[in-house]
């Protein structure tokens, strides 16, 4: 009876189980027992129990990586994915609609670029010639060209993922200054509030669930990206950009040191799945879980 | 056309009881109705007679048939909802047509059918629209003529007039109940509204948490009510209540009072009164089962006119009971219309007092 | 201080209008970037130079000749679009047909589990996947899909058939109950209630599913380049890095055309998603 009765829910959600099931639930196992084993492009099982994870602190590009990955993932984080997202988001709401969608179609635009012309425009930018942007400007003034991705190329693709990563917290942050009713607002402005009082006192207190959410949420899409890196700077010059994802995916494919690679990966998908639990737990969602109202097989 | 019986019928909800035992049944072509506030398990009942739910316990059946596990396509049924539910994507002619693709009909025989009832409904000239595009009223009609035109032989109405205005319900109101004579299709109306149930049901159901609490006719839900619950809900507006009264014998009479009031009752109370071995009674009276009188006699309840609400034919009085704060609605004569606090004499109809067990809430006479 | 007797001075009289032209500005100035990166990838496509950062020489479609003629070391433009185009609409047919099902029995039925699978689904969509690369790698070599097209559709739309399959839920959730209850009562089964009544009424949500699946397969550069070996079934992403590579400091002409090609469907489909792109909004997007 239980199963004949459930016979059909499963049914529509078999094949998402399935997939899920190959390219999540595997995997993930796959990476920890694969971090046991020196595995390369031969791939042959050869487990070597935790030498993988006793060469990490001896790897003497480790602490670079490190170093690089906090910097970019906060960075990007504080002034981008948050704080981008948040004045472009209380901007935009402050104008009228119209006006307000059309500055945040625009900055949709770069997420639904290919990554690889995305990365075109930042390259043109900081191009070392007079024919990049930066360098334009900078003979207006009667400045030499200056090589932008030796000279500063962390702070490239700081922009560069920046200018991608505020639109998620944009939609997020608008949709919920949108949610706030009208009266409040009003309220406040017949009180005599400035712009700024209200944004402080009204708005920012009423959506810091949001802004939570989305740091949390940024914070680990952030220590696990790297294609845009890949695309713009490939770790470089001389590993100056070299995020952790970024050496997982380098010591696995251009090194071909699988298990290496692997007990890298380890370390952010034990990260990614603690972290993922976590959300699950302070963001409830017990809401979205209403019961269907059809008891039809 | 089927009979219905229902046979303590059970529907819990994790540990919400929507739907806890209840029992009733219609007659071929009877048209009855499940009347209830808004949470009591009206619907629920409704959509479990629909195949849509399913009984955690209890038993219905269509005839001699149990239905319990037959699914909804197999139950020769028609629905009309409340918000009407037409398919937004289809017309108002491919709407009433859908429930007739299932039977293995030609194109001409299915334009036929929903051509006449289209007729029959009014609706023939808006057979292109959407939905969208056609008033409540229309919409109202499309879906009766949708729920109709497979024949069926149960239908079932769940608050179909309650998204109408107040003119339009009378009307249709008065449509529905001939149409289902005219057709005698054995029928479930539910409502939250007492008028509606009264006007067009040969029985009602009223429902209160989960349970029918009396099931009976029109007349019989307003003369006899069961208990409080019934009394209160049905009437418009509804039955009133003092309390704290006792009894006596008096002479050989039947005294029933309390410190401002004296009543003398019927002799015939005496047995139903004393049988139930409750000391302690509410009195209840309907608003126009009381003439007011400027004097004092015996019988009598003074009281001080609160306001006065006019409603064209009819005027009600509000009355306040000075001793005890309770409020009294009464229609009155419109020769006799008091002012507003002036003291005055309420002689209710002691032929249809009712006395209630304040404890139980349970009808006593 | 002059005007104290009790007129407005003309910033007070105009606040409003001030207020607002700021803040437009203010907009404008950090949104300059986006703005002047696309417009000079578009007019230097069809430019012979630039000059004094971008006003263009002389207009031309020379830049465009890698579409009629092969460049040397790449494979044929034409070709390669086509295996884009496929990969794409790969990816998109999977992702529509998973998660329009998947999406309905989360919304629509009550089974033990349910609200399990309805967590992991959001844990999945917090969990960043591109950290599992290199088991991947050997899972599609074990299933015998390193370079093959099929391989990399298959990984893509996996990897977002779950939040796509909760998305789909959300418009599935939309259409009232009384709808499916009718469906059923006019005397049709839950399989043909769900095909003739709700998937028609999930469209939107189809539409919006079905672009967005599309623009990240056409779009799509890591699992291309590491997953893809033979020139054959290069996309469109490997193609236009390849061409940056070469060309960026001989020829921006070439490179700003062959980009702005590569962008056609996301321009087009652009203007289409940015206005259903709030009905997406709380995490639909990752960054």
């Amino acid at each position: 009876m239980g199963f004949r009765k459930n016979f059909k829910p499963f049914l529509f959600l078999s094949p998402m189980i399935i997939v899920v099931f190959l390219f999540f639930i595997i995997p993930v196992v796959l990476t920890i027992v694969l971090a046991f084993t020196n595995m390369d492009y031969s791939f042959k099982w050869n487990f070597v129990g935790l030498q993988n994870f006793k060469d990490i602190p001896s790897d003497f590009i480790i602490p670079r990586v490190v170093s690089n990955t906090f910097i970019y993932t906060f960075l990007t984080l504080g002034f981008f994915n948050v704080g981008m997202a948040l004045v472009i988001s209380l901007l935009t709401t402050s104008l009228s609609d119209k006006i307000g969608s059309f500055f945040r179609t625009l900055w949709m635009l770069p997420r639904l670029t290919p990554s690889v012309v995305y990365g075109l425009l930042w390259l043109w930018i900081f191009d070392p010639t007079e024919y990049g942007l930066m360098n334009y400007l900078r003979s207006l003034v009667s400045l030499q060209p200056q090589d932008w991705l030796y000279s500063s190329p962390m702070l490239i693709i700081i922009l560069a993922n920046g200018f991608i990563g505020a639109s998620m917290g944009m939609l997020v942050f608008t949709a919920a200054i949108k949610a706030i009713p009208e009266d409040y607002f009003r309220a406040a402005k017949i009180d005599g509030a400035s712009w700024f009082m209200i944004v402080r006192k009204i708005t920012l207190p009423l959506i810091k669930w949001h802004i939570l959410f989305v740091t949390a949420y940024q914070t680990l899409s952030l220590l696990a990206s790297f294609e845009y890196i890949l695309i713009i700077t490939d770790g470089g010059p001389v590993y100056r950009t070299e995020v952790w994802a970024l050496y997982t995916y380098h010591n696995a494919f251009a090194n071909f040191r699988f298990g290496y690679g692997a007990a890298l990966s380890v370390i952010l998908v034990v990260i990614g799945v603690v972290a993922a639990l976590v959300y699950m737990k302070f963001f409830g969602f017990e809401t979205l879980m209403a019961k269907p109202r059809i008891e039809v097989d | 056309m089927p009979s219905i019986r229902v046979k303590n019928l059970k529907k819990y909800f994790g540990k919400v009881k929507a739907v806890d035992g209840i029992n009733f049944e219609a007659e071929d072509g009877e048209f009855i109705a499940l009347l209830g506030p808004s949470g009591c398990g009206k619907t629920t009942t409704l959509l479990m007679l629909a195949g849509i739910y399913k009984p955690t316990d209890g038993e219905i059946f269509f005839d001699d048939k149990l239905v319990n596990n037959v699914p909804p396509k197999y139950r020769k049924i028609g629905m009309v909802f409340q918000n009407y539910a037409l398919y937004p994507h289809m017309n108002v002619f491919e709407n009433i047509a859908f429930p007739l693709k299932t039977l293995k009909l030609s194109r001409e025989k299915i334009r036929e059918k929903v051509l006449e009832i289209a007729n029959r409904m009014f609706i023939s000239e808006i057979l292109e629209r959407k939905p969208t595009q056609i008033s409540g009223g229309q919409q109202q009609r499309v879906a009766l003529a949708r729920a109709l035109v497979k024949e069926p032989e149960i239908l079932l109405f769940d608050e179909p007039l309650s998204n109408l205005d107040a003119n339009l319900r009378m009307l249709m109101r008065a449509e529905i109940k001939r149409l289902q004579s005219e057709l005698g299709i054995t029928s479930v109306y539910v409502t939250h509204d007492q008028a509606e149930a009264m006007t067009m049901a040969s029985r009602i159901a009223v429902f209160n948490f989960g349970k029918i609490v009396q099931y009976g006719t029109p007349d019989e839900i307003y003369d006899k009510p069961s208990n409080m619950f019934v009394a209160s809900f049905i009437g418009n507006p509804p039955m009133n209540f003092l309390k704290g009264f006792s009894v006596k014998s008096v002479n050989s009479e039947l005294h029933i009072f309390r410190d401002d009031v004296e009543l003398i009752l019927p002799l015939k109370m005496k047995k139903g009164i004393f049988e139930s071995g409750v000391e302690k009674f509410i009195l209840g009276f309907r608003p126009e089962d009381c003439e007011i009188e400027f004097e004092s006699s015996s019988n009598s309840i003074p009281g001080t006119v609160y306001v006065l609400e006019p409603l064209g034919r009819d005027i009600i009085i509000n009355v306040k009971i000075e001793s005890t704060g309770e409020m009294v609605k009464v229609f009155a004569d419109k020769s006799k219309i008091p002012e507003r606090d002036q003291t005055i004499h309420l002689v209710p109809k002691i032929e249809k007092i009712h006395l209630f067990d304040p404890e139980s809430e349970l009808t006593i006479i | 201080m002059k005007k104290n007797n009790g007129e407005l001075g003309f910033f007070k009289r105009n606040s409003e209008k001030i207020m607002t032209i700021t803040i437009i500005l203010i907009l404008i100035l950090i949104t300059l970037p986006i703005i002047i990166g696309y417009f000079w990838l578009i007019i230097r496509s069809f430019s012979e130079d630039m000059v004094r950062g971008f006003v263009p020489t002389k207009l031309t479609l020379k830049n465009w000749r890698f579409l009629w003629s092969e460049m040397k070391g790449y494979p044929n433009i034409w070709v390669t679009t086509f295996n884009t185009s496929i990969v794409a609409l790969g990816v998109m047919a999977i992702e529509v047909l998973i998660t329009s099902l998947g999406g309905y029995a989360l919304s629509r039925y009550d089974f033990p589990g349910r609200s399990s699978i309805m967590k992991l689904i959001l844990a999945l969509h917090a969990f960043p996947a591109i950290s599992l690369m290199v088991a991947v790698f050997y899972l599609l070599k074990v299933l015998n899909l390193l370079d093959s097209l099929f391989g990399i559709i298959l990984l893509k739309a996996s990897l977002e058939i779950p939040w796509g399959t909760w998305i789909m839920k959300g418009f599935y959730d939309g259409v009232p109950w009384e709808l499916e209850m009718a469906g059923l009562i006019d005397g049709y089964s839950r399989f043909e209630t769900w095909i003739k009544i709700v998937l028609p009424l999930v469209k939107p949500g189809i539409a919006v599913t079905a672009v967005f699946a599309f623009l990240s397969g056409w779009s799509e550069f890591v699992f291309i380049n590491t997953f893809i070996f033979s020139q054959k079934f290069w996309t469109l992403s490997k193609y236009v890095k390849g061409i940056i590579g070469d060309f960026r400091f001989a020829d921006y002409g070439l490179v700003t055309a062959v980009g702005l090609f590569y962008m056609l469907p996301t321009i087009i489909f652009f203007f289409f998603v940015s206005k259903h792109m709030i009905k997406l909004t709380i995490g639909g997007v990752k960054g």
